[in-house]
């Protein structure tokens, strides 16, 4: 033992030191638990983390529906119905994987819409039977029409 | 440091770059790159900020689990584990399009529905991301999250200058730095601080705590100043960081050395490279009307019922398993007379971060509950390790302010 620390003061720094030890294991186990159980539900996509399911077959989606789209167009993306924050939630983690793209969120087709492609994530635009888009992919996931002009 | 004004010139090349319309390449970028990396080379080492011929301390357990903990956190960051959400919603998609645009894409930064993207924030991260990208082939997140790997590893090593220059006794150094390690792996893992910024914010602070405690010095004058400007060029809370740490260490610097042509002198040194970095910032910021004001509303002490509480539970994040408490002991070690540099710039950041809870015009509640937990990391690495030398009992060996 150090002879000039007195006991204490050791033993308060030994104390913090095996707390963080405690706090650091338990985060690194959380983390690990959380990775292999993927608990992050479809519809929250806030709590989503690039490892989530939901986010693998978005990305997969992404690339399909990216090569379809000309550098430089305008898209405007429309998802599934739900709470406004998860909705721009979903927006956000759909542009991050469409970079280049010039993107805008939208309830729905209208005319007024500067797009020159719709993409339609998590739903279909079919039933609004708008003669002026022609769908060019349809996956599970999502579908993406061209604006016919 | 070397790395650090690297970083620093780096930024101010892409940037100029950017704002000339050449494009970020090999064939642009390299020759310069070559030169900096030879220059920096090639020239004298700056002297030490410290004492000379004070010998680095020997590496011991702590120092061990220290890097342990940076290998663990290494690992869960190549495995894309704890990936930073804002790398998601804003540094990253603003790194992939700046790799695809070749340069900062000031066009995609202007327009109106962008605003989530925080188009007014300095562009240095980013800019990593971008050219990590270009060198890398492919934009691939776990090879952008390494430079959160690299932050670690700078806190680690500016820990250990910052325990040294206590001189805490090799007992506490040791703890310090395996505490030190475990906290940036426990809450960089559990939080999810993977590609964030908020790394070089701490960076900045931890850097800048040696020169504020040490003898004033020109390399003690270059060190704060790069310190600072990392801080300024990381994000916008690191300008009023820069702004704090080079005005408390000219104010020291002046009540120790009287003389206002050495006061100059040490004062372009500290302030210049700050400057210069919010300079470049405010430049494009105000050509391209990138400022958002949602963030500067009408200060409002009634603010403070919600504020109060919420930093309260912010306090108790669990990710930070009351470590963060911390930050309450800083009136405390703000007493001691060798910490009070570095404890008063903590505690001036953290008041600012409280002036922009009660300026800002949004949802305040839902402001301090997605940001404070995350903001308190910026400062409690640094009071964590004065707590330990608090603890350790170092002796006084000069006075400061």
């Amino acid at each position: 033992m150090h002879p000039h620390r007195p006991f204490p003061r050791r033993l308060a720094l030994l104390a913090l030191l095996a707390w963080t030890a405690f706090a650091f294991s338990l985060e690194f186990h959380r983390s690990e638990w959380l990775l292999r159980h993927d608990p992050f539900l479809e519809e929250r996509p806030s709590t989503w983390r690039i490892t989530s399911r939901p986010v693998r077959r978005m990305e997969r989606f992404a690339a399909a529906a990216k090569s379809l789209l000309p550098a430089g167009s305008r898209v405007a993306v429309t998802d599934e119905p739900g709470p406004e924050p998860e909705r721009f939630f979903r927006y956000l983690w759909l542009i991050y994987f469409l970079p280049g793209i010039e993107t805008r969120l939208a309830n729905g087709p209208s005319p007024d819409f500067p797009a020159d492609f719709w993409i339609a994530y998590g739903t279909r635009l079919e039933d609004r039977r708008d003669p002026r888009l022609a769908p060019i992919l349809t996956t599970p996931e999502g579908a993406v029409y061209k604006v016919l002009r | 440091m070397a790395g650090l004004a690297g970083l620093l010139l780096l930024d101010v090349l892409l940037l100029a770059f950017s704002l000339m319309g050449l494009r970020w390449g090999l064939a642009t970028l390299g020759p310069p790159l070559l030169a900096g990396i030879a220059w920096s080379l090639l020239s004298r080492p700056a002297r030490p900020a410290v004492e000379e011929g004070a010998s680095p301390p020997a590496w011991g357990w702590g120092d061990a689990v220290a890097v342990l903990a940076l290998g663990v956190f290494a690992f869960c960051t190549a495995r894309s584990w704890n990936l930073n959400s804002d790398f998601i919603y804003h540094w990253g998609i603003k790194g992939k399009t700046f790799a695809l645009a070749h340069g900062i894409d000031f066009r995609y930064l202007t327009r109106p529905w962008s605003t989530h993207l925080h188009p007014d924030y300095p562009n240095l991260l980013p800019g990593l991301f971008a050219l990590t990208a270009l060198w890398d082939g492919g934009f691939r997140e776990p090879v952008m999250a390494l430079w959160s790997v690299a932050g670690f590893a700078l806190l680690l090593l500016f820990g250990r200058d910052l325990l040294r220059e206590l001189g805490t006794s090799r007992f506490a150094r040791q703890v310090g730095m395996a505490v030190l390690g475990l906290t940036l792996a426990m809450f960089g893992i559990g939080y999810l601080l993977a590609g964030s910024p908020d790394w070089l914010i701490a960076v900045a602070l931890l850097a800048a705590a040696v020169p504020l405690l040490a003898p004033s010095s020109p390399a003690a004058d270059h060190r704060l100043g790069i310190a600072a400007a990392i801080g300024a060029a990381a994000k916008v809370e690191g300008l009023p960081l820069a702004a704090f740490l080079i005005g408390l260490y000219l104010l020291r610097r002046a009540r120790a050395r009287p003389g206002w042509r050495s006061f100059l002198g040490a004062a372009l040194r500290a302030g210049l490279p700050s400057l210069a970095m919010a300079a470049l910032w405010a430049w494009p910021v105000w050509r391209f009307h990138l400022f958002q004001s949602k963030f500067s509303g009408d200060f409002r002490w009634s603010r403070l019922e919600v504020v109060l509480p919420e930093l309260g539970r912010a306090l108790l994040t669990v990710n930070w398993h009351f470590l963060s408490l911390t930050l309450l002991a800083l009136p405390l070690l703000a007493l001691d007379r060798r910490f009070r540099p570095v404890v008063l710039a903590a505690m001036l950041q953290l008041g600012f971060y409280v002036y922009i809870y009660l300026s800002a015009a949004v949802d305040t509640r839902l402001y301090v509950q997605t940001g404070a937990a995350r903001l308190f990391f910026h400062l409690v690495p640094t009071a964590l390790l004065l707590l330990v030398a608090w603890i350790d009992g170092v002796p006084e060996r000069r006075a400061v302010i």
